[in-house]
């Protein structure tokens, strides 16, 4: 479809001349790379979001007191159900096209996260962190995780069975907060769990406040991408340092972004017809105190259920506190993982004394640190993910879940230090062979990568 | 799909399936008429002593399993076993072959129903085994839901997708199940299970359980390969699909050359954006170099000097 679209966008401009001023206006060239592209995913998926939650936000009623459900629903016939629940349920049966954008709605979720965190992948892999643009890493680390804040809200605006659990769970582990945790609680609920307050408050942050935070940040993110220019994967031929070469936002890169946006609806919706993006008909409304065996979060917080079925349970009074088991793996080492990620780039220039800035991507394999800690943080964060499925692969398997338990507390505590270490050794070996070490300058890493095999450089002019 | 035909697709299924468990009802069975009960009970005591008896004894008198010596029930006056819970047993594929009965994980079910009367009808006469098999009548969906999750969900799961329930127990997904299964095991209790008498859970709320149980099964998956999210987990599995999904995508629309010269015919390339290669070689010097396969060869090109 981008030929369609190049030929379309150029046979416009020839008309109507419109490079020019964009050029000079925005003076933005993309480089040709599919991973580049997983970003721009992400925002698609944020405007389908948007657009979707506002059809959502005309049905959706963000309470919790008990209305006598009327409609088709033969699972809620004359039933006294929570408003919240019985207007989804409305939704999903009496409104007509509600169930396809709420199906939408969820699908389009999932792939803004997943997006996102491949993009994270994508930046931490390749080093696209480094100065100068330290900033807008931090602002896209702070961007994922008010995403997880507002996946887990909306996963519990339902009030189906699974959501009341994930919202009980969440008031636990700010309970566990030490010193502080009871009144912060009872500060977020208006009281004990669950009362009457938190669905609304939920909505609020939910639909207005972390939608228009996300919005600000994301308008962050691009202007200083755009201020700062791509950076670009190295090639022999291109003098990365000082250029950088791609094709120019109209009408080369519009093209395929039309493209893309059209793919990705198409995508959204074609899933929403063959997958069943929440079934919470099925599930039934939440009652306090009663909880499935199923109880799950979603998939991008399986992490923070895994820790808290890994860990085992303990308390510590110290210092006129309790610390417990539900606080290191609720907040602790999700605050550590997160801490993580914001020191990274700071830590990386230390270790290696890296000088200057740098615009041209690295194989994360020049860098032993980077690989190791890449895939300690991600094999770790896997690992607990596949834990909060344990139940699951308890029945697939046939081992019993205790032993499973013991076999993911092992392999948590003990696989991602040593594949840490693998990586970084054969990363190690690998400079080695060349008898060199890290670039601490990006004309150093360049020189090593350009005109391979191509006699003498030529001067730069 | 509109909610609205998904409906009335369901309501159809109703129908059919009460047809066609009423057709089951008056069926004929294998050994139905009066002069076959004889073939029937020779069934039964062939069949025992196949599938059974090894394990059970000849007599019912229970005993050891002869592989790993675990402990085998008597049939005979056991105060746990009455008819409900011998014909469940066989209903759920948890008897015979000799396996683990608490492994609870999907099972072949050994006998058809005709084979299964016959069994139950034959053991419970030779070995003094009370009860009755139960019937279940119409029930209340809605009413269903709440029964089962106030009392069931804990161990089945929400809409009884099954799950684990400690060491070696693994809860059965109870949404594909005939309900007279579902009807037997709640006032039986087999195995880790607790029994449910008729004061906690009335017999109207067990035929609402399996009505709603039934509407589960009949509600589940989409128009299209009948997919079902009961969980997270499931729907972290259909998120995987989507991200490969995607990452085709992307790959795709990201490396294709786009060949302008193909499609226009209104001169050569545009002007726009060809600028002298400064600081870049020309690509033909390189002798490897395909001039064809590059997709920025024929892209219209830009590069900027960074500040």
């Amino acid at each position: 479809m981008t030929p369609l679209f190049s030929a379309l966008l150029d046979a416009l401009d020839r008309r109507m001349h419109l490079s020019g001023p964009t050029k000079k206006a925005a003076n933005k060239v993309f480089p040709a790379n599919w991973s580049f592209l997983l970003g721009e995913v992400a925002m698609i998926s944020f405007a389908v979001l948007v657009l979707t939650g506002i059809f959502l936000t005309l049905f959706f009623r963000p309470a919790v007191d008990p209305v006598v459900y009327t409609g088709a629903n033969e699972f809620f016939a004359d039933v006294e159900l929570p408003a919240a629940f019985e207007s989804v349920v409305r939704l999903s049966t009496d409104v007509p096209g509600g169930l396809l954008m709420r199906r939408i709605h969820r699908a389009a979720s999932h792939l803004f996260i997943a997006s996102m965190i491949l993009h994270m992948l994508r930046i931490l892999l390749t080093g696209a962190f480094r100065k100068p643009r330290e900033v807008n890493y931090y602002v896209g680390v702070g961007l994922l995780t008010m995403v997880l804040g507002e996946g887990f809200l909306g996963y519990s605006l339902p009030y189906d069975s699974l959501a009341g659990t994930g919202i009980r769970v969440m008031y636990s582990i700010i309970l566990s907060i030490p010193f502080v945790g009871e009144n912060v609680a009872f500060w977020i609920f208006g009281g004990e769990f669950p009362g009457e307050a938190i669905i609304p408050r939920f909505y609020a942050l939910h639909v207005f406040v972390l939608p228009l935070l996300l919005a600000a940040l994301i308008g962050a993110h691009v202007f200083i991408l755009v201020r700062q220019k791509h950076t670009q994967m190295p090639r022999p031929d291109v003098d990365g340092h000082s250029y950088v070469v791609g094709k120019p936002l109209w009408p080369g890169q519009a093209a395929e972004s039309t493209t893309l946006v059209l793919w990705i609806g198409g995508l959204l919706a074609l899933s929403a017809t063959i997958i069943p993006w929440s079934d919470v008909e099925l599930l039934g409304p939440y009652l306090p105190g009663e909880v499935g065996n199923n109880a799950q979060p979603d998939w991008f917080l399986f992490w923070t259920d895994g820790l808290l079925r890994a860990i085992p349970a303990f308390e510590l009074n110290i210092l006129g506190t309790t610390i417990n088991s539900l606080f290191v793996a609720g907040a602790l080492i999700p605050g550590v993982l997160f801490g993580l990620l914001f020191a990274y780039p700071t830590l990386e220039r230390k270790v290696y004394g890296l000088k200057g800035e740098w615009h041209v991507l690295t194989n994360p394999l020049d860098i032993p640190l980077r690989a190791a800690m890449v895939m300690g943080t991600f094999s770790f964060v896997l690992l607990a993910s596949a834990n909060a499925t344990n139940d699951i692969i308890s029945r697939m398997v046939g081992i019993p879940i205790e032993d499973l338990v013991f076999v993911f507390r092992l392999l948590m505590v003990f696989a991602p230090p040593l594949l840490a270490f693998g990586v970084y050794r054969y990363a190690r070996r690998r400079l080695d062979a060349v008898g060199t070490d890290v670039a601490q300058t990006e004309e150093e890493a360049e020189s090593r990568f350009q005109y391979v095999g191509m006699g003498d450089p030529e001067p730069l002019e | 799909m509109l909610a609205a035909n998904r409906r009335s697709l369901a309501g159809w299924l109703v129908v059919v399936a009460t047809a066609a468990a009423a057709a089951l009802l008056f069926w004929p069975s294998a050994f139905a008429s009066e002069g076959e009960q004889e073939l029937a009970d020779s069934f039964a005591v062939e069949s025992y002593a196949q599938n059974c008896s090894r394990c059970h004894g000849l007599d019912g008198q229970g005993g050891e399993v002869p592989t790993d010596g675990r402990p085998v029930p008597s049939l005979r006056n056991n105060d746990d076993l009455t008819v409900p819970y011998l014909d469940l047993v066989l209903l759920t594929g948890r008897m015979p072959p000799a396996g683990d009965p608490f492994d609870n994980r999907e099972r072949h079910v050994f006998y058809d129903d005709a084979e299964r009367q016959a069994m139950v009808e034959w053991m419970a006469d030779e070995f003094d085994i009370p009860g009755e098999v139960p019937e279940v009548d119409e029930g209340e969906v809605s009413r269903g839901l709440e029964v089962f999750a106030r009392n069931c969900a804990h161990c089945h799961g929400n809409a009884g997708a099954g799950g684990t329930a400690g060491r070696q127990a693994w809860t059965p997904q109870v949404n594909n199940l005939p309900g007279i299964a579902v009807a037997e095991a709640i006032r039986v209790g087999p195995f880790e299970m607790p029994a449910f008498s008729a004061e906690v859970i009335p017999d109207e709320d067990v035929d609402a359980v399996v009505a709603y149980l039934e509407a589960v099964d009949e509600e589940r998956g989409t128009p299209f390969l009948g997919l079902v999210e009961l969980n997270p987990v499931f729907a972290s599995g259909f998120v995987g699909l989507l991200s490969l999904a995607l990452l085709g995508s992307l790959v795709y629309i990201g490396s294709r050359p786009v060949r302008l010269e193909d499609l226009i015919d209104e001169g050569s390339q545009p002007e726009a954006g060809v600028t002298p290669a400064s600081g870049r070689r020309g690509n033909t010097d390189d002798p490897d170099h395909d001039d064809s396969a590059d997709p920025d060869q024929h892209d219209q090109h830009d590069e900027e000097p960074r500040p």
